[in-house]
């Protein structure tokens, strides 16, 4: 039996060593005898606390410890004993860095788990009947942490079944599925995570990009001054695009709609106000941006300064169409400044952003392994809110003993 | 009616002790006593010359015609001397709690001593006053009498408070009242009653009857508990050594007041032979000899 609290089973021990102790040391009033004679006694009053080696009442006393431990042992939450057995949990990475094929070696570590996270950008269980689904352009960015997180969080649902559990992660761990947070979250599975590299998708090279701006535009000079790479992978236009233009972003290009004005653009006109700033992918540009239309929904990839969306992107086929809605036809200088020719860059990018899949580096790999022995799930606590039978039968028991107490007491006077 | 067999083994042990009266009985019935009155019984003692208003039939008859001299024969008389066995039944007499010691040598006190005085031809009662009433058997000297005793002591249970005083009142000149008690009770009142009895020629004798626990404390910490009072000390070891000088101060100091109220006082230990203790009361009173 293991307890999923076994805090109060500690405390409940100490309080009983401090029953025993009060009992043995308590200032009792002594025992009343008759006796004819004690009017020639004295009149002095004991003062000194008696202390006992032995107890005076060992059935009340053994009563009053046995009510503390059971009611430390209800709150203790007893679980039976798991069996011996390792799980496995797997970490399946679906993310766009990932073939959309699944190998064999892949197949028989599914078959063998008892559960089966799938990753992106987030985690969900999966299950044999939903599929392994495609990946594409459009499937978000991986992330470790994220994985990590859900694995973490769902191991100890898994803590009746088992005495270990062996986690294995199936992904080419990417550069850009790692982050800041990912060795802190690695550092709660307090065990060894089994790592099983696949080789990154293979790199799809979209049909060239490019822009048919006017020669007074402010945002050809934009462009003009990031070079001609910049729209490698994207096709900006200033009007409505039409459906060349979205056969050509469904082959893998980035299809980035930049309204002149915003308020041409056929989006719902909800403001009319100007935003102090607008910022993107940690990119800010401070400016008296007259705003005056929110771009249809999708991911948000700009937002203003209060936080709504300033731009947003939505999949189109292999690839994905944007829509922004930060106006460039004002006066001075501001589509020549720097702060905004990488707001740019980041806005008629590639889509999903910038892809890196390299593998991270071989030392973060071995951070992440981590020590050898496997999570035992005698030190998982198990999800709150989960019923323990056992804890209502002990609690009961206390109860009983508690209401027979008084009883007996008042029977030994 | 037969005597309780737990009596049996005591009466066997006083089978022919007798116990000689103190002092010279007054008027009564013919007993084994010697008494004040001189009468017409076959123990000649002197002759005394007629004097006129003598008794006629006490007159010589034979002594008379030898001599031509009147002369009264003149014999002791006997008589009987009533004895009322006094038994303290309050609940102080009911300790120890599990043996209650002292009632019960209080108890086999009272059938020895009936049965002893009864052997003397003496007529015996008993009185033991109660909180719910007195039990009185008047002094009767048949032989059911000891039984009688002995049966109703049986049935009574020590338990509340009862006065002592009060029985005693009635008693007649010349009778003899044992009083079996621990003496916590009405000290002072009982003691000027007994002397006031004695002055009357009634022969007291007071048996205190003490238990081993009361003379020696035990030694562990209790409340003590008074049974007829609201009275509660603690007995621990600081105070043991002086519960037992007071003890037995006071016990000395009651037993000197009650031999100088002319009383026969003997202290008896619950835990003692009843029967030795009997022979040591009746053998006292025979050593002091009767004083006429």
């Amino acid at each position: 039996m293991t307890f999923a609290a076994p805090l109060w089973l500690a405390g409940a021990a100490s309080l009983s060593v401090g029953v025993v102790a009060l009992h043995l040391l308590a200032r009792r009033r002594p025992r009343s005898f008759v006796y004819p004679t004690a009017r020639f006694i004295p009149d002095q009053r004991a003062s000194a606390p008696a202390v006992d080696r032995r107890p005076s009442d060992l059935l009340l006393l053994l009563l009053r410890v046995a009510v503390i431990l059971l009611i430390g042992t209800a709150f203790a939450r007893p679980l039976p004993s798991p069996p011996r057995r390792t799980l496995r949990m797997v970490l399946l990475d679906r993310s766009r860095a990932v073939p959309h094929l699944m190998g064999d070696s892949t197949a028989a570590l599914m078959h063998q788990a008892q559960l089966i996270l799938v990753f992106d950008s987030t985690a969900h269980e999966w299950k044999a009947s939903s599929g392994m689904g495609d990946t594409s352009e459009a499937t978000p960015v991986g992330s470790l942490s994220a994985a990590l997180l859900a694995a973490v969080r769902r191991a100890p649902g898994l803590a009746t079944s088992g005495d270990s559990i062996a986690l294995q992660i199936i992904s080419p761990f990417a550069t850009e599925e790692w982050d800041e947070a990912t060795l802190a979250i690695r550092k709660l599975w307090r065990g060894r995570i089994d790592l099983i590299l696949v080789p990154v998708a293979p790199q799809i090279s979209p049909p060239a990009g490019g822009s048919d701006l006017a020669n007074d535009d402010p945002l050809g000079a934009t462009l003009a001054l990031l070079g001609p790479e910049s729209t490698r992978d994207a096709r900006v236009v200033r009007t409505r695009p039409g459906a060349v233009d979205s056969s050509w972003a469904a082959a893998g290009g980035a299809l980035v709609y930049w309204p002149r004005e915003a308020i041409d653009a056929p989006w719902h006109t909800v403001f009319r106000d100007t935003a102090g700033g607008v910022f993107s992918d940690g990119r800010v540009v401070v400016a008296p941006f007259l705003r005056t239309v929110r771009p249809p929904d999708g991911t948000v990839i700009a937002r203003w300064a209060d936080g709504t969306p300033a731009a947003t992107e939505r999949p189109l086929g292999r690839g994905c169409e944007r829509d922004v809605a930060i106006p460039t036809a004002i006066g001075g200088d501001l589509v020549l400044r720097h702060g905004m020719q990488a707001l740019t860059r980041g806005l008629v990018g590639p889509c999903g952003g910038r892809r890196t899949f390299a593998p991270v580096a071989d030392a973060l790999l071995d951070s992440l392994r981590g020590p050898p022995s496997l999570v035992a799930t005698s030190g998982l606590t198990p999800p709150t809110g989960g019923r323990v039978p056992a804890s209502g039968w002990y609690l009961a028991a206390a109860l009983v003993l508690f209401a027979a107490e008084p009883l007996l007491r008042r029977g030994r006077r | 009616m037969p005597l309780p067999l737990s009596y049996g083994p005591l009466l066997d042990a006083l089978v022919g002790v007798s116990w000689p009266a103190r002092r010279l009985a007054g008027a009564g019935a013919a007993g084994s006593h010697p008494s004040r009155l001189r009468g017409l019984t076959a123990e000649f003692t002197e002759y005394r010359p007629y004097r006129q208003g003598d008794d006629a039939r006490r007159l010589d008859w034979k002594l008379l015609a030898r001599t031509d001299r009147a002369y009264l024969r003149i014999t002791d008389d006997h008589a009987i001397r009533p004895t009322i066995l006094l038994l303290d039944a309050s609940a102080s007499l009911a300790f120890p709690e599990d043996t209650h010691g002292k009632w019960v040598q209080g108890c086999r006190l009272a059938v020895g001593l009936a049965a002893v005085a009864r052997s003397d031809g003496d007529p015996v009662g008993l009185i033991v006053p109660g909180p719910s009433g007195e039990l009185r058997l008047p002094p009767r000297a048949h032989r059911l009498a000891v039984a009688e005793i002995a049966r109703a002591l049986d049935e009574t249970t020590p338990a509340g408070s009862a006065s002592l005083v009060a029985s005693l009142d009635g008693l007649r000149r010349g009778s003899r009242v044992v009083i079996i008690s621990d003496f916590l009770d009405e000290e002072q009142a009982l003691l000027e009653r007994a002397r006031a009895l004695f002055v009357l020629g009634v022969e007291v004798f007071a048996l205190h009857v003490v238990a081993e626990e009361e003379r020696i404390p035990p030694a562990v910490t209790r409340l003590a508990v008074d049974p007829e009072s609201p009275l509660r000390r603690t007995l621990h070891d600081e105070v043991r050594e002086g519960y037992v000088t007071n003890f037995t101060r006071w016990r000395s100091a009651l037993a000197e007041a009650w031999r100088r109220a002319g009383a026969e006082f003997t202290e008896v230990r619950a835990e003692e032979d009843a029967a030795a203790v009997i022979r040591r009361i009746v053998r006292g009173a025979a050593d002091d000899g009767v004083s006429r």
